[in-house]
């Protein structure tokens, strides 16, 4: 068991959100049953009210997830410390079979609440509230997987041992792993200029408003994006050709910037996603969340290739 | 925005009440940013003190307890490659019988530049030759209050077993800024503190040695462990870690408990906020009947909720600020560093860190928002019709 300032405030705050979920499970469950919007009767006058209930709590556990996001990635790095053997978060994540499993489920959730909550706007826009259905079997996915973060969170926090010796960056990501696997058996090369190649497909897809290709191909890009950033761009933020890893980007002897990457990363697939999911369920039209998941996108690829091209400008070679 | 402002109109309208809950919600903040400031203040001028320090120490140990330390080995220890310089350290507790009370002797080596150095910015207008003529001490002004007390103004008697009582002259008080760590120290040079200690002369408390180049330190440990099997070896790096590791445990210690009682202290905030004079059910009534939504009326409930807790954590940041950096021996500092050695006369250096200003946001103004959902939901969902007549 491990034990810090941080880590308390962490899991109280988990646990607040868990707890508000619990409270409101009720009436999002009376609401799945009992939901029948051309009844006079008064239990449907109320379920409407209370619809007001859960969106509100939605609302706010949104927020403070996605406060909460930076926070646990500080935390994990802050960790590090008492750790033997780890230099940074990834020693942290890799100190039980938990860590990778619950930063996966972490992006998920922010993924399906903010896509609900996009939803709950559209659908509060209609007189009838229409989408009410899918609205809330999304909340019970939501539901559940909150419920099993809390329980991950448990295990992981209560596993991690500070006497044995973890892995560092180094060992994970880098030249001396065995685990240097690309995707689809390519080279580095093979997988940047897959990367960049992804990137056009996505401003074509954009222009030409083939919506379901862009986001199958924002799905790509977050997969190649995660290999590109690990073993290319990161050797350029570190300028040392052996140091790959997805973590130390957000340490301070990098000026945080793996806050800026990863945040757009991942906003830009949210919202592509979203956009889909919006799109399908209801008949608004998402471009507008298309834009913003172009944006962030560009802006990642902008900021990884500055990175090479102020190093190779400054030093007049390249890693 | 134009919820917060007619949202700020509304608090000040039902003043007394919610002013109950901002003075309230204002203590809770103010005590645990105290803590949360007092611990990282420690932590920082602790940290800048430990990069002062050297960067292999070697202790001898016998049954897990200090023993002096053979200081023959320092001629082994120089010929290892990498380690720049190597000197014993003397220190040690003496007694104070009369008082009950004991008293940190530390020998330092005048001689050595570095060493020297370092008094000179205790001590302003430092004389070495005047204090090296005669045995001279420099005390800190707990240690100078405590002998006042026993009428030792200008000297004072060590009693050292088998032998007279050592006299030393009190040379000069040094500053104050030191105090954190030297708090009930007396300095003085390597040969008379040994007297004292009553260590022999070829003995010493730990061997220090500087090393500049940082990536040598674990070879140098291996090195070492060749020479001394049986000595504890101490690198900076452990020493860095313990003392995290060491502040990060009681902070967490406390910030459980604080959690505990700030949750019955929610109890308190919710049943408030759930309890709507007929008056402001009348208020939200005429609001429902005007076109406000339902939605409209949780925005400025909400925004009333947030006025008070970010205002709140503003000012009980602010004034445990002022608490903790301004004033001397505030009643925090006894909590980390125990009170039952001499007299503490400590001003904390002001450090302000970001994580820990995160961390009390977290466990204060999250948790209060919190509670103040259900209430604000309740409060928006009266029937306006009923509310008004």
């Amino acid at each position: 068991m491990i034990f810090s300032k941080s880590l308390v405030a962490f899991l109280f705050v988990e646990a607040t959100i868990g707890l508000l979920f619990i409270f409101s499970f009720y009436f999002a469950y009376m609401i799945l049953t009992r939901w029948n919007f051309n009844s006079p009767s008064k239990l449907q006058y109320t379920l409407e009210k209370r619809d007001y209930f859960v969106s509100l709590i939605l609302y706010f556990a949104l927020s403070t997830k996605v406060v909460l996001l930076p926070f646990f990635i500080n935390l994990l790095n802050s960790l590090s410390e008492k750790l033997p053997g780890a230099m940074c978060a990834a020693g942290v994540v890799s100190a039980n079979e938990y860590g990778q499993i619950l930063l996966t489920l972490k992006v998920v959730i922010i993924f399906i609440s903010g896509t609900w909550l996009i939803l709950n706007a559209k659908d509060k826009l209609e007189v009838n509230l229409p989408y009410i259905k899918p609205r809330y079997y999304l909340y019970l996915a939501l539901f559940s997987l909150i419920l099993l973060e809390l329980l991950i969170e448990y295990l992981y926090f209560t596993n991690i041992s500070t006497e044995e010796v973890v892995l560092c960056c180094s060992a994970l990501y880098g030249m001396s792993s065995a685990g240097l696997t690309l995707p689809f058996g390519l080279d580095i090369y093979g997988v940047l200029s897959l990367f960049y190649a992804t990137w056009v497909l996505l401003f074509l897809s954009y222009i030409k408003k083939y919506l379901l290709i862009n986001t199958i191909a924002n799905i790509f890009y977050l997969v190649l994006s995660f290999y590109a950033l690990t073993y290319f761009f990161s050797t350029y933020v570190y300028e040392l050709p052996t140091h790959k890893c997805p973590y130390c980007l957000f340490q301070k002897e990098y000026y945080y910037v793996g806050y800026l990457l990863w945040g757009s990363l991942i906003g830009g697939s949210f919202y592509s996603i979203a956009g889909f999911a919006v799109a399908k369920i209801t008949k608004f039209k998402t471009d507008y969340l298309y834009r913003n998941s172009l944006i962030l996108d560009t802006i990642f690829i902008a900021v990884c290739t500055l990175y090479v091209v102020a190093y190779y400008l400054k030093n007049g070679v390249f890693l | 925005m134009n919820f917060f402002k007619f949202a700020s109109l509304t608090l000040v309208r039902n003043l007394s009440k919610n002013m109950v809950i901002f003075l309230f919600f204002t203590l809770f903040i103010f005590v645990a940013s105290s803590f949360i400031f007092t611990a990282s203040s420690l932590q920082n001028s602790l940290d800048d003190e430990l990069k002062r320090q050297p960067d292999i120490l070697i202790q001898y140990k016998k049954a897990s307890r200090n023993h002096p330390i053979d200081n023959g080995i320092m001629e082994e220890i120089k010929e290892i490659p990498g380690v720049e310089k190597v000197y014993e350290r003397v220190f040690g507790y003496y007694f104070f019988d009369t008082a009950n009370k004991y008293i940190n002797v530390i020998g330092v080596d005048f001689l050595d530049d570095e060493q020297e150095k370092q008094i000179k910015h205790l001590y302003k207008g430092f004389d070495l030759k005047a204090f090296l003529q005669e045995d001279n001490m420099l005390v800190s002004s707990a240690v100078k209050k405590l002998l006042e007390q026993y009428y030792y103004e200008k000297m004072f008697n060590f009693i050292i077993e088998d032998e007279e009582p050592k006299k030393v002259n009190i040379y000069g008080v040094f500053d104050k800024k030191a105090n954190l760590f030297l708090n009930d120290s007396v300095i003085m040079d390597t040969a008379l503190a040994k007297e004292i200690l009553g260590y022999e002369e070829n003995e010493a408390s730990e061997i220090a040695m500087i090393v500049p180049n940082k990536l040598e330190i674990d070879n140098i440990v291996q090195k070492l462990l060749l020479i001394t099997p049986s000595s504890k070896i101490i690198t900076k790096d452990n020493m860095f870690k313990y003392s995290h590791e060491l502040y990060d445990y009681k902070g967490g210690v406390f910030l459980t408990l604080f959690i505990t009682a700030f949750l019955g202290f929610l109890v308190i905030f919710y049943s408030q906020a759930s309890s709507i004079s007929g008056a402001g059910k009348k208020q939200i009534g005429i609001l429902r009947a005007i076109g406000w939504s339902i939605n409209d009326v949780i925005k400025w409930k909400m925004s009333e909720a947030m006025i008070i807790s970010f205002v709140s954590f503003l000012s009980g940041v602010l004034l445990s600020y002022l608490y903790i950096f301004l004033f001397k021996n505030n009643i925090f500092v006894s909590i980390f560093l125990g009170s039952e050695n001499v007299y503490k006369d400590i001003a904390l250096e002001p450090f302000f860190d970001i994580n820990s200003f995160v961390i009390l946001f977290f466990i204060t103004v999250i948790p209060y928002l919190a509670s103040t959902l259900h209430p604000a939901w309740k409060s928006s969902i009266a029937d306006p019709t009923e509310a008004i007549k």
